[in-house]
């Protein structure tokens, strides 16, 4: 079943995507959103208590509600997650033993302690996720390789190449939607000439999408020489010297944002809740 | 390739995008079997590319790095996902000669992606290293393998 559905779901992906806007979260600078993500979330595997989640539920709405981004959109994004939030219930609510025994089937009891510890988890893995995509969905991939780039920098003292990575990143990000459409476009091709994606075991379903990848990844690598040529033609040379069109600029909008995040962050560590 | 000074050539920059791009794509397209404890990540069968090209190593780690953007378990999937392919897929660089290249992205995914998944949402970590193994190893040498004998006679001829 899932061969056809995946070549619908495509539509459906919203995780991940940027939308262009003018909010005050869309003008951070990337580097300091991409910082304060990190923070914001490190407050998250902070919090002990269903009150903690509470905060950051509070937090979390208000940085919605300031980026000004369709809420419909946002859960719709949390729709692939659902199953991992619905297996992390699940597993918690057999195996997980402490405290009353609530409801008793078979030889499988649900006890409180795995009821508890199930949608603590499960909440954690929401706000993950949602944390993460509010940068995606408010930062362009330009920007958001521009401030990676830049947090690589100190990294270069040991010899990784912070420039090349980021063009990779550029490269990889521009390539997504070709080779997805290329790669639904096989497999209509192949499912007309009767290859099956979807039935029989493991072993026999992986190896049912040789018919999809051969040929994908050989188109895949030959663009990738067209591409060389391309960019030798065009003179090329490396991150040295190399100016931009959109300098980052930090602004005081910035340190808001930072010390916003870092007074949650606090606020979660030091109450203990 | 990491220690050396001069810029790296155009061909690998370009390659290693496209791996990274391929990677993604291919998790994206199959989405609905890519993500979850019993992940059936097609696109890991790229993990076997180091054997024929080194700059995969990178291509592999930012694949890895957006596919976990676009549909992971935040942060900590992101961050230690991508390392664990980057040092997975070094090893696999290292030892392209012998078995140990297939058995490495197997063998770092099952034991230490549980390891995480483990101390962050208190999955059973022994659950999840057969789980992940044997998707790894279904992917790794029922697609990988197959591929990679594929792609060398391609580039003889």
């Amino acid at each position: 079943m899932w061969g056809v559905s995946a070549v619908s779901l495509i539509k459906s992906i919203t995780i991940g995507q940027y939308l262009p806007g003018t909010s005050p979260l869309h003008r951070l600078d990337p580097r300091l959103k991409i910082i304060s993500l990190i923070l914001y979330i490190t407050a998250i595997f902070f919090v002990r208590t269903f009150a903690g989640y509470g905060a950051a539920f509070l937090f979390t709405s208000f940085l919605l509600l300031l980026a000004r981004l369709p809420l419909g959109y946002v859960i719709r994004g949390l729709r692939p997650v659902l199953f991992l939030v619905a297996f992390t219930i699940l597993l918690h609510f057999f195996m997980t033993k402490g405290g009353e025994v609530l409801v008793r089937i078979g030889p499988l009891t649900v006890e409180s302690a795995g009821v508890r510890l199930g949608l603590f988890m499960s909440l954690r893995l929401l706000f993950l996720v949602v944390t993460t995509s509010l940068l995606t969905l408010t930062t362009s991939p330009i920007a958001l390789t521009d401030g990676i780039e830049y947090l690589l920098k100190p990294f270069k003292r040991v010899g990784l190449p912070a420039h090349e990575i980021a063009m990779m990143m550029t490269i990889a990000l521009r390539f997504i939607p070709t080779l997805m459409e290329e790669s639904q476009k096989i497999m209509k091709a192949q499912m007309a000439r009767g290859a099956d994606f979807e039935s029989g075991g493991f072993l026999q379903r992986a190896r049912s999408m040789a018919p999809l990848l051969v040929p994908l990844f050989i188109s895949a690598f030959r663009r990738a020489d067209d591409l060389a040529v391309a960019m030798e033609a065009r003179c090329y040379r490396g991150g040295e010297h190399r100016t931009r069109m959109k300098e980052m600029v930090v602004t005081p909008l910035d340190y808001w944002a930072l010390a916003a995040v870092t007074a949650f962050l606090l606020l979660i560590a030091l109450s203990g809740i | 390739m990491q220690k050396q000074k001069e810029p790296l050539p155009i061909l690998a920059i370009a390659r290693a995008g496209i791996i990274a791009a391929l990677y993604i794509a291919v998790t994206l397209v199959l989405l609905p079997v890519s993500f979850g404890p019993v992940q059936l990540r097609v696109a890991e069968a790229l993990t076997v590319l180091p054997i024929l090209f080194p700059e995969a190593i990178a291509g592999l780690f930012i694949g890895v790095f957006f596919a976990n953007i676009f549909g992971g378990l935040g942060l900590a999937d992101i961050l230690g996902g991508s390392f664990i392919t980057l040092v997975a897929a070094a090893v696999t660089y290292r030892f392209r000669h012998s078995i140990i290249a297939y058995l490495s992205p197997i063998l770092f995914n099952a034991f230490l992606v549980s390891l995480y998944l483990h101390a962050l949402f208190e999955w059973p970590y022994w659950l999840t290293v057969v789980s992940i193994g044997l998707s790894q190893t279904v992917v790794v040498f029922g697609l990988g393998y197959p591929l990679v004998r594929l792609l060398k006679k391609i580039q003889k001829s």
